[in-house]
């Protein structure tokens, strides 16, 4: 069990990259920029609207769930890689580490400078919505916040995990892009098309003839995970799952699912990166 | 005990045989010296033993652990140079060493070792902007973190000048005064017979050969050569030389005798002309350096493969 070592390392060598900064700074004026932007709507469009953080919250959601995947994945992505085609993981494991160490530590310091970033991000657009808006919601600002800082620490592990699977950086970089399109792009589609091999049609004609498994399917990709998650657990936004059962969700739709699948993100692929990883020749 | 044994190990890439049926054995406390041409897989050899790359069959064993199962526990005891590395562009040689020690868990001190592999101005430096040979020297630091029971240094003198040469080869030989276990590859002859107990000459994926640097010589027949001037030089000479017991040729250009021995004394040989009427003018020897023993074993199996 070494991989704090290395999580402190990769920390540290992030950290001289200004990486960390340029991250920190990109957050900031993101996060800060669009809590403010929506003062702007929110009084130029109706007039006198209230100024909430739970409208806030889900503004920001469609762009998060773009920028936090793409930056995660492009700061991870060569993470093992890119160390075994340069030569520094001939140092790393000749180091009394595990491979498994190697991936744990790469996600753990990784994860740690999206998420401080991320934080940062965040913690500046609550002084905004603080000095700005009519109220402010600290528990669900705080429970977004949470949520927010999973995605960019689960899809950074992705990136770890994906990077495992190979050993050129080139080919390292196809694999991410692939994963980005598939879940993030073109998953709709996919979604789209086993509906349409079982049932002749692309969709459901009405709201009333949604299959679970459909819904679920569409739950699966991260960012869809993170996004159900913030509507089903914060109040106020009425999703087609709380339409469609106004009672209780089946375990498999409800905001613990959402949470598991996202923890699931987390595990699965470096898993599967160590899986590769642990066999290859180096 | 065996602070390395290899067993029957080969090592295939598809069609290529990187390495074929090894077997090899280094003692705890010697200086073992890893000889053979680039390609002939001394690095493929070095990546077994550390669990980068596993054998397609055979067994590989590292102070008794098993290279694959138990390689943490090897490379918690071992310090490794490896051949093309690379160092963390922006982590400082203090980083790099304090990773070292804080991942062995030793108590090495930082200045201490940087100050003995020569490059202690470099501490603070960022050792993206080292050279190749401050590079070699930062990997050597970090190899002896943790004073180790076997060193694996794989081409140690890359990028080195002579200088550094000489003190990596005087750093070797401390650590094998220590008590630790040196393994080294290199293309090198003069390194390794500077400071070698014993060496393998691995040539193909094969050890073709692996004794002292003394009983290499013997062992190929490329003893002393002595090289004589008589002021006349008659056939009766050059039989009474051929003569000597030990003398395994005799070549001759005007007055000059070029004779070549495993073991005959040069006395003998000396005696030997006057003793059938030539006069020595002057005589040279000298012994066969580990360049014609390791051409004598190459060429071997050149001819071996075209014949």
């Amino acid at each position: 069990m070494s991989w704090p070592a290395i999580a402190r390392k990769d920390f540290h060598d992030a950290a001289r990259s200004k990486a960390l900064w340029a991250l920190t700074a990109l957050f900031v004026l993101f996060m800060a920029g669009v809590a403010y932007v929506y003062t702007l709507l929110q009084s130029g469009g109706q007039g006198g609207g209230e100024l909430e953080t739970i409208g806030l919250i889900f503004f920001l959601l469609s762009p998060v769930t773009l920028l936090i995947p793409l930056t995660a994945l492009v700061m991870s992505h060569k993470a093992i890689a890119g160390e075994v085609e340069s030569g520094s993981a001939k140092f790393l494991l000749s180091l009394p580490h595990t491979r498994r160490d190697a991936i744990v530590g790469k996600v753990v310091g990784r994860g740690a400078v999206l998420g401080v970033s991320v934080v940062v991000g965040l913690v500046v657009a609550a002084v905004v919505t603080v000095a700005l808006y009519d109220s402010f919601d600290a528990l669900a600002f705080l429970g977004f916040s949470a949520l927010t800082v999973l995605l960019a620490v689960l899809y950074t592990a992705i990136g770890v995990g994906l990077s495992a699977t190979t050993q050129d950086s080139g080919r390292a970089t196809i694999v991410a892009a692939a994963f980005f399109v598939v879940f993030e792009v073109a998953w709709g589609a996919v979604v789209s098309g086993v509906y349409y091999l079982l049932n002749g049609t692309f969709g459901p004609m009405s709201a009333g003839s949604v299959p679970d498994w459909y819904l679920l399917l569409n739950r699966v990709p991260p960012s869809s995970a993170f996004t159900n998650a913030v509507f089903q657990f914060l109040p106020g936004q009425s999703t087609l799952v709380a339409q469609l059962f106004p009672q209780n969700p089946p375990i498999y739709l409800s905001k613990w699912a959402a949470l598991a699948t996202m923890f699931a993100w987390l595990v699965v692929v470096p898993a599967l990166g160590y899986y590769v990883f642990e066999r290859a020749d180096l | 005990m065996a602070a390395i044994e290899l067993a029957g190990v080969t090592k295939r890439y598809g069609d290529v045989t990187a390495l074929h049926d090894l077997d090899l054995q280094v003692q705890s406390g010697e200086i073992y010296g890893f000889l053979g041409p680039n390609g002939a897989g001394k690095s493929t050899t070095i990546d077994i033993l550390l669990d980068f790359v596993r054998p397609t069959s055979g067994t590989a064993t590292v102070l008794g652990h098993d290279a694959h199962d138990e390689s943490l526990a090897i490379r918690q005891r071992i310090g490794v140079l490896p051949e093309g590395f690379h160092v963390y562009e922006r982590l400082t040689a203090r980083q790099h060493l304090e990773f070292a020690i804080e991942s062995k868990d030793a108590d090495d001190d930082v200045e201490a070792l940087l100050e003995r592999v020569g490059i202690p101005e470099a501490a603070d430096r960022k050792a993206g902007g080292f050279s190749k040979g401050m590079q070699q020297r930062l990997a050597l630091a970090i190899a002896l973190v943790g004073d180790p029971d076997l060193l694996i240094l794989d081409e140690p003198s890359t990028g080195l000048d002579p200088n550094g040469a000489r003190e990596m080869r005087e750093i070797i030989t401390e650590e094998a005064a220590r008590g630790a276990t040196i393994f080294f590859s290199s293309h090198i002859l003069e390194q390794v017979e500077a400071v070698c107990d014993r060496v393998g000459i691995l040539q193909q994926g094969e050890l073709v050969a692996q004794d002292t640097i003394r009983g290499l010589r013997e062992a190929a027949g490329t003893g002393a050569t002595l090289t004589v001037t008589v002021k006349a030089l008659t056939p009766d000479i050059v039989e009474a030389v051929e003569d000597v017991p030990g003398v395994t040729s005799v070549d001759t250009d005007r007055d000059v005798l070029t004779v070549s021995a495993d073991d005959a004394s040069k006395t003998d040989i000396l005696d030997a002309i006057e003793a059938a009427g030539g006069e020595v003018v002057d005589f040279a020897t000298r012994e066969a350096s580990l360049d014609d023993v390791f051409a004598a074993y190459t060429n071997d199996r050149d001819e071996e493969v075209s014949a």
